[in-house]
């Protein structure tokens, strides 16, 4: 950003020492400061909230996919008895 | 309170209720509220966006019903939110893994590098810091690996390994932590108070049952033998030998007398005192039982503290090894990947998990155990000794025929009777006040104070008369009461498979009362279950008659039979068991049962019981079920299978990353990565339940 420009760093280094540690030791930057964290809770908060949303739904998911599992087995189990009813017919037949 | 249904499936119900969100308050209420219902068995709520989860046995829309007429400011819903609301304290420790987790996103993702090292040092500091600490103090912990792995990746310029090395730590602390706090708090929970009735003394010098809420600072009340001190006071009369174990620990009871202070939650074994309350909150108490848990040496197994000594010594051949292997292959990265290695992590966090988490678990099946010891007790036992009365019997018998003796009238009799036995804690005193009670028989204090001798009966006087009820042996044998020749008669035709209690009034016989003490329906079925699971010798001992004895333990199966037995000899025959080898279960539920209770190797007691066996037990069971019992052997012998397992695998992985480590077939944050996930990986089977999800 300098390269061999000594004055440039010279003066940002004056800078900040007189005028940049006051303005952030300041009531404003204070404010500001405080603001900033207030944001920071907030974002917090929303990723938590987006959690608590992803979570409820996914157990949502979770619920409709066992019942289609449970429909799943209930019909093979079905179709077992129905095989096995018509081999027991064709033995009694022969 | 209103809601929005946004999914539904057969008995679960997806609310959005309408509120933006809820407050920690209002969450809890609904929380505790709706979970005490009877037809809801779950429930989850999400505070912070207003919803909630409810999955119910059956009934639903009754649920539903309840939800929509809830108010969340009612006073009483409030209230029944117990001190540490279990809630509250998953989201807490949810919130910090998820912050965790994305700081460390943030951090990998969007930080420039040098703030990143710059933030991984600061991070390292503390690891450092304490692992040096142990280091002077010569202590040989897991502090001083972790300090050393992260010290060796920062010095080997590997910061993104240290920073990994860090974030797994931490999370597993942080599970660690979890598990702890409910386990601790669900165990305080159940030893919390449980009194709900309360004897006051008004100021004429009456004395009757109120609730515990009705008490203020100030009042009088009674309290006798076996009962406990429901509330902080000073005696004003009486004398007693009081068991503070639940305060101080001291199992040796403390005499309290005439000013003397008295807590709530203690026991009095002997004697009876009257007490001015001095304390109504219960507020003090719940943060005393916390304290006490955490101090109990019996909160860790005693498998658990071997397998850390043995581990804690493997600590100095890791750097040992870590040494040999940079001398033998001059890469410096080699060594450190064998420090990332380190066997004592598994034990020290995945072990403690797992107990504490069979205790909840325990909890979960309505068993109350009060440290890890007493599992591991229950599972190498083999010798099991039944109480009768309560125990192997319903808590609840009742009369079932009154026969009334030299000429007294049954019912008079009958209600002296009640007016003696309705002071003391015992399932016969119950079922003659209960039967009373129904017979419409009203009475009123006319009686002297009556004196109750263990395992014996009640002696008090009325009228100038001595009046003494209680078992054959007491009332003939030791107050030499007499009879007359045509009641002597009826006494031998008495139905031999029913208890008797015998009263006599001027040391003539009154009354005799036949109470049925049936048999617990699964008795039989328990006591063979427990020969499968490995109990080889089952005994049962009683106060009752040979003729009572007998005829139950041959319903339940049980060979070996002690019939007419005093609480000595129960303790006796425990001790003589436990000289001969064997680990004793003992399971009771009176105040005869205390001594043998507490010198068995695990004292269990039921909970309907007298509440200084409760005090004394190590495990109580409630809802009187001894199918319990097997719940509890299965779990015990599972979570031991669990530990072994946990140690032979956290050392088996640790030893496989070692070798690779030092065959170059890993780097160190491979290494650091695979020990860390496996720890937490065995954290989290850890806090599994140990048995299959059964019907409750």
């Amino acid at each position: 950003m300098f390269g061999n420009n000594h004055f440039a760093k010279y003066a940002v280094g004056f800078l900040v020492g007189t005028v940049g540690v006051p303005l952030l030791k300041s009531g404003i930057a204070k404010k500001a400061y405080t603001y900033m964290t207030a944001g920071a809770f907030i974002a917090k908060d929303s990723i938590m909230e987006t959690v608590e949303k992803t979570q409820a739904c996914a157990m949502d998911i979770a619920e409709d996919a066992k019942v289609i599992v449970e429909e799943y087995y209930a019909k093979e189990d079905a179709d077992y008895d129905e095989a096995l009813a018509d081999l027991e017919e064709d033995v009694k037949e022969v | 309170m209103r809601y929005q249904i946004l999914h539904h499936s057969r008995n679960r119900f997806h609310l959005d209720l309408a509120k933006r969100r809820l407050t920690d308050t209002e969450a809890d209420t609904l929380y505790y509220a709706l979970l005490n219902l009877d037809h809801v068995e779950s429930v989850q709520v999400y505070a912070r966006t207003a919803q909630l989860v409810v999955r119910c046995y059956e009934n639903a829309r009754d649920v539903l019903r309840y939800i929509r007429e809830m108010d969340l400011k009612d006073e009483e819903l409030i209230e029944a939110v117990p001190e540490v609301s279990a809630r509250a304290t998953n989201e807490e420790y949810k919130e910090k893994i998820v912050m965790k987790v994305v700081k460390r996103i943030i951090k990998r993702t969007i930080l420039p590098v040098p703030i990143r090292v710059a933030l991984t040092c600061v991070n390292a500091t503390p690891y450092i810091v304490h692992g040096v600490k142990d280091l002077l103090k010569r202590e040989f912990s897991a502090e001083i690996v972790h300090a050393s792995a992260i010290g060796a990746s920062i010095l080997i310029g590997d910061f993104a390994t240290a920073s990994s090395i860090i974030f797994l730590t931490d999370v597993g602390e942080i599970l660690e932590e979890w598990t702890y706090k409910k386990s601790v708090d669900d165990l305080a929970q159940s030893l919390a108070l449980n009194v709900s009735k309360v004897w006051k003394e008004d100021g004429e010098g009456n004395v009757q049952q109120v609730g515990i809420g009705q008490i203020d600072e100030g009042d009088i009340i009674h309290v006798n033998t076996g009962c406990m001190i429901p509330l902080d006071g000073t005696v004003i009369a009486g004398e007693a030998m009081v068991n503070q174990a639940t305060m101080t620990g001291e199992s040796v009871p403390v005499r309290k007398y005439l000013d003397s202070s008295v807590f709530a939650g203690t026991v009095i074994e002997e004697g009876e005192l009257t007490i001015e309350v001095r304390n109504v909150s219960g507020q003090t108490r719940y943060d005393k039982i916390v304290q006490m848990i955490e101090e109990s040496e019996s909160l860790k197994s005693v498998v658990q503290s071997q397998a850390e000594r043995v581990v804690s010594k493997l600590i100095p051949y890791t750097f040992g090894a870590a040494a040999l292997t940079f001398l033998f292959t001059r890469n410096v990265t080699k060594a450190a990947s064998v420090l990332m290695v380190d066997f004592s992590c598994a034990i020290e966090v995945a072990m403690p998990i797992s107990v504490l988490s069979a205790m909840r678990e325990a909890g979960k099946h309505r068993i109350t155990v009060k440290g890890g010891s007493y599992l591991e007790d229950i599972a190498s036992a083999d010798t099991v000794v039944f109480d009768k009365t309560g125990t192997l019997t319903y808590a609840t018998p009742s009369v079932v025929d009154v026969i009334p003796m030299g000429g007294h009238d049954g019912e008079d009799m009958i209600r002296l009777a009640a007016c003696l036995e309705e002071h003391f804690p015992h399932s016969l005193a119950n079922a003659v006040v209960r039967y009373a009670k129904e017979m419409g028989i009203d009475h009123e204090e006319e009686h002297a104070k009556p004196v109750y001798i263990v395992a014996h009966g009640i002696s008090s006087s009325i009228h100038g008369e001595k009046c003494v009820i209680g078992s054959y042996h007491y009332i003939f044998e030791d107050e030499n009461t007499s009879v007359t020749e045509e009641d002597r008669v009826k006494l031998d035709n008495l139905a031999h498979e029913n208890s008797h209690l015998y009263m006599a009034v001027g040391g003539k016989l009154a009354l005799v009362i036949a109470i049925a003490d049936p048999i617990k329906e699964n008795a039989r079925e328990v006591v063979n279950q427990l020969r499968e699971v490995g109990i080889k010798h089952i005994v049962m001992m009683t106060g009752d008659s040979e003729q009572t004895a007998k005829t139950i333990a041959a319903k339940a199966g049980i060979t070996e039979v002690y019939a007419e037995v005093l609480p000595e000899d129960k303790a006796m025959y425990v001790d003589k068991e436990k000289a001969a080898g064997r680990k004793v279960i003992m399971i009771g539920d009176g105040i005869n049962d205390s001594p043998a209770l507490s010198t068995a190797d695990v004292g269990i007691a039921m909970k309907e019981g007298a509440e200084i066996a409760q005090e004394i037990a190590d495990i109580t069971l409630s809802g009187s079920d001894l199918e319990q019992l097997i719940s509890l052997k299965r779990l015990s012998d599972g979570q031991m299978r669990r530990m072994r397992s946990t140690s032979t695998l956290g050392i088996g992985m640790n030893a496989a990353i070692l070798v690779a480590g030092i065959l170059g077939l890993v780097v160190p944050g491979t290494a650091a990565f695979l020990h860390n996930a496996s720890t937490i990986g065995l954290c989290l089977r850890n806090m599994q339940d140990v048995l299959p999800k059964e019907e409750q």
